[in-house]
């Protein structure tokens, strides 16, 4: 927490933290990709509206290509115009944003464009008072990271944070790493140049709103936690699913699979959350030294019938998404006809711990599902005893706790209940909480919350070197294996929810998954 | 008083609570309207149409059980007339179903407008939090008789007056939010800027004066709320005493200065400048903070003791009431700072 305001000015007692935001310069190194026009501008350009930012602030594009400042401000404009959820754009709000707004170019690995990089830094300390705050934004492909931090460190723009003196943080993407050794040597390299205090891993999914939300609903109400055990859960779902499919990304894909891009970092995550103890305070150690015991508790899947058991991969064949006809994933441009990369992954795992020892947390995620929805179900144990047995309707296991992370955040509480008239009959019904219809307004978008974050210097919702290597640690022996062909690739048709083997994993164990 | 006069109050009411029933029955097809609240938004009017609109657009954002409550002079004191309607949205996040929520207009006779606690009461959802918003003119008695018991209280300063408003969060023992004080936020925030640098923070606490001005009509009641506001803000984190026209820090008197200009190019109440000095070793700090002509930016600049001159440009976005009574009836912070604030700018004024 370096960057909270001086304790001392009694008149910021009380006033909202978000509005004390140190100066600083945020430079987005990739200033010229996707990524900064789709979420990283209009998540800044929302924060200005807000008026979230500080107040002494700049924001510096770095990139190969040769931009002017007017240039890189026209077209900044233009993504903001495009991709911005708060419509339409307040030119006085763009305008006071665009004042702070320049650009450098360069390449990643040309140490002279990190000196003219440090120079105009140095200027907008003087001209826009930002005394020397630096946030750097690596907005670039992974295997670029290890070389921009070098040449920041070497042209001395990331100095280890000194108490009172001015900070210096650096945002990576992900991937971090393809495998646990790579995430190892990646890491090893960071801590070599830089100070963990310095590092703001995003994984996006724990910027949004609901995600945050779960950890409100376990630890800041007093009726879920004492459920929230082997003693009362039966078991646990976690779904995370995309109705579309690779979207042109094809190469990517083909490098990356599945596993890589959403289960190993969002899903993994969302277990986190779910299976995590009460963290001793809300700061980002403690939080995330909880994750990393709930990661550390599951138990390794590991050897060939472990495998086959536990896990299921799949890839999109044709079919119909949405009533549109969609093709196979193998005739997706870029992506080699024989592929054998998953668009699909479900596993059945198990956590180790006092807690949840003998619960199933069975994951599915997957590309071209019926529809889109990422949510977290915990399912109620069995009635000890079956009052109604013989009851219409009467249910078993009747009880489930549903929280939809998107869309249509909110959580679900499902019940029996009787059907009024003179006989006893049953009907499951929900009793549905919707943030939409509670709160009105649009909920921020993740990245606003994850900028703003690395600016306060609140790294929470960010993901530490141990927590990164404890995911891969889990995955990558299931990967090594499915490398050595144990497990059959399974097809699936587009628009269904994921090959028949992943309904049988479940079935397995008697269980079946929902229909979100 | 007489037991017969209560009793057509309560006849009234079962009348509201019948309609209030058949609300949610279904329709000749079976069908039923999907219901969903929140909170209860008990809604005090004078009777400006702007501020009933502003008032159903709060309640169909927020999915409200929404009450109208307006004192009618011209009804039977003992009259309590309610109209039952639904106010319904489609949510997208519902299957494009309509998700509705009740509203409730309350026409009150003089003497039912001290009841009104108790009426509400009977009508509202128990659980739920329950927001009272008051509208320009809202009758005295009836908001005496509400605001003891909201979990929240919406006002503006600028209506009601920085006496009058401090009267009511007397009463409120919830959450406060004045849409005046909300106004004032980036003042606040400006001012504070001023004593940042750990090396000057101690000036805060040697500021011997202060001049705010605002844009003010003669003729206009409570004008000055926002400015009053910022004073009162000031005054109670700095640790000063109030006497009707006079301020005092340390023993020292502090000149404080609330200057009206009129301005038919400005909205009324808007703060234009603040300018202040304060005392630091031998030295002295200035700091001033003003509109610019086109009143959407402040400039904002300080000297140092030391002779460093710093100025700096900031926006300040619009706020339209409607986003900030939506903020207010959510927002989670401030409710201590406008008490004291309040409390000060009254004791201030006298």
């Amino acid at each position: 927490m370096d960057s909270m305001p001086p304790p001392g000015n009694p008149l910021r007692a009380g006033m909202a933290t978000e509005l004390s935001v140190d100066p600083c310069v945020l430079t987005i190194l990739g200033a010229s990709g996707d990524l900064t026009r789709r979420k990283l501008l209009p998540g800044l350009y929302a924060l200005a509206e807000n008026r979230l930012l500080p107040s002494a602030f700049g924001l510096l594009g770095f990139a190969r290509r040769p931009w002017s400042d007017e240039k890189f401000r026209k077209l900044m404009r233009e993504a903001v115009g495009e991709h911005s959820r708060v419509k339409p754009v307040d030119d006085a709000v763009w305008d006071d944003l665009a004042k702070g707004m320049g650009y450098v170019q360069g390449s990643f690995d040309d140490p002279d464009a990190y000196v003219r990089l440090r120079e105009r830094l140095e200027r907008y300390d003087a001209e826009h008072g930002t005394a020397g705050g630096r946030t750097f934004y690596l907005a670039v492909p992974p295997g670029s990271a290890g070389t921009i931090v070098e040449q920041l460190k070497k042209a001395g723009l990331v100095d280890p944070p000194v108490d009172g003196k001015p900070y210096a943080r650096v945002v990576i993407e992900k991937p971090f790493g393809i495998d646990l050794e790579s995430a190892v040597a990646l890491n090893r390299d960071l801590l070599g140049l830089l100070d963990e205090r310095q590092i703001f891993r995003i994984d996006h999914y724990l910027g949004k709103e609901t995600v945050q939300n779960l950890l409100v609903l376990r630890f800041g109400n007093t009726i879920f936690e004492p459920l929230w055990s082997r003693n009362h859960v039966s078991h646990v779902e976690i779904t995370v699913a995309e109705h579309i499919g690779i979207e042109g990304r094809g190469k990517f894909y083909e490098q990356t699979g599945l596993m890589r891009d959403v289960v190993q970092n969002h899903a993994m995550q969302l277990f986190c959350l779910v299976a995590m103890e009460a963290p001793v305070a809300w700061d980002a150690d403690s939080v995330r030294d909880e994750k990393v015991k709930a990661l550390r508790s599951l138990r390794p899947i590991r050897g060939a019938q472990a495998v086959r058991e536990q896990t299921v991969r799949g890839q999109y064949a044709a079919g119909t998404v949405r009533g549109d006809a969609v093709s196979a994933y193998r005739k997706e441009p870029d992506v080699d006809p024989a592929s054998m990369t998953e668009t699909f992954v479900a596993l059945q795992m198990e956590a180790d711990n006092w807690r949840w020892a003998g619960v199933p947390f069975y994951l599915r995620a997957g590309k071209r599902l019926s529809k889109r929805v990422t949510e977290i179900a915990l399912h109620f144990k069995a009635l000890p005893h079956p009052l109604f047995s013989g009851a219409p309707g009467a249910m078993n296991e009747p009880n489930t706790l549903i929280l939809r992370i998107q869309p249509d955040e909110g959580i679900a509480l499902r019940f029996a209940t009787k059907i009024p008239g003179q006989s006893i009959a049953m009907r499951e019904v929900a009793m549905d909480f919707r943030y939409g219809t509670a709160f009105g307004h649009a909920t921020p978008e993740a990245y606003e919350r994850l900028l703003l974050d690395t600016m306060r210097g609140d790294a929470t919702l960010f993901t530490r070197h141990d927590e990164v290597e404890a995911q891969w640690a889990f995955v990558d022996p299931i990967m090594q294996q499915w490398k050595k062909g144990d497990v059959r690739l399974a097809r699936y048709e587009s628009g269904s929810w994921g090959p028949d083997e992943a309904h049988a994993l479940i079935a397995r164990l008697g269980h079946a998954w929902s229909r979100p | 008083m007489t037991p017969g006069h209560s009793g057509k109050v309560s006849e009234s009411l079962s009348q509201i609570e019948r309609a209030l029933t058949q609300l949610w029955e279904p329709d000749e097809t079976g069908r039923a309207k999907a219901r969903a609240h929140t909170l209860n938004l008990v809604a005090v009017s004078g009777g400006a149409q702007s501020f009933l609109d502003v008032a159903d657009h709060v309640a169909s954002t927020l999915a409200a059980r929404t009450f109208i409550v307006e004192v009618d002079p011209r009804a039977e004191p003992w009259a309590l007339e309610g109209e039952v309607g639904a106010v319904c949205r489609y949510d997208a996040g519902q299957k494009g179903e309509e998700v509705c929520a009740e509203r409730i207009e309350l026409h009150l006779g003089a003497m039912v407008a001290k009841r009104a606690r108790s009426i509400i009461e009977a009508l509202s959802e128990s659980r739920l939090p329950g927001v009272l918003l008051l509208g320009p003119g809202a009758h005295a008695a009836v908001v005496d008789a509400l605001a003891p018991g909201c979990t929240r209280v919406v006002f503006d300063s600028a209506h009601f007056g920085v006496s009058r408003s401090q009267r009511i969060a007397q009463l409120a023992p919830g959450h406060l939010e004045d849409l005046a004080f909300s106004r004032g936020r980036r003042w606040r925030e400006m001012i504070a800027r001023f004593f940042d640098d750990p090396a000057l923070m101690p000036a805060a606490a040697g500021l011997r004066s202060l001049r705010i001005e605002h844009v003010a009509c003669a003729r206009e009641e409570g004008m000055g709320a926002e400015a009053e506001l910022l004073l009162g803000w000031l005054g109670a984190r700095l640790g000063w005493q109030a006497t009707p026209g006079a301020i005092m820090h340390d023993r020292h008197r502090v000149q404080v200065e609330l200057h009206q200009r009129e301005r038919s190019d400005r909205t009324l109440g808007w703060i234009e400048s603040v300018a202040l000095s304060a005392r630091l070793g031998d030295g002295e700090l200035v700091g001033q903070v003003s509109r610019d002509p086109d009143g959407e930016h402040l400039s904002w600049s300080l000297q140092t003791p030391d002779g460093n001159n710093y100025e700096r440009h900031f926006s300040v976005p619009h706020r339209s009431q409607t986003e900030l009574i939506l903020r207010a009836v959510t927002s989670a912070d401030g409710n201590d700072l406008i008490r004291e604030a309040l409390h000060f700018a009254a004791a201030w004024r006298g």
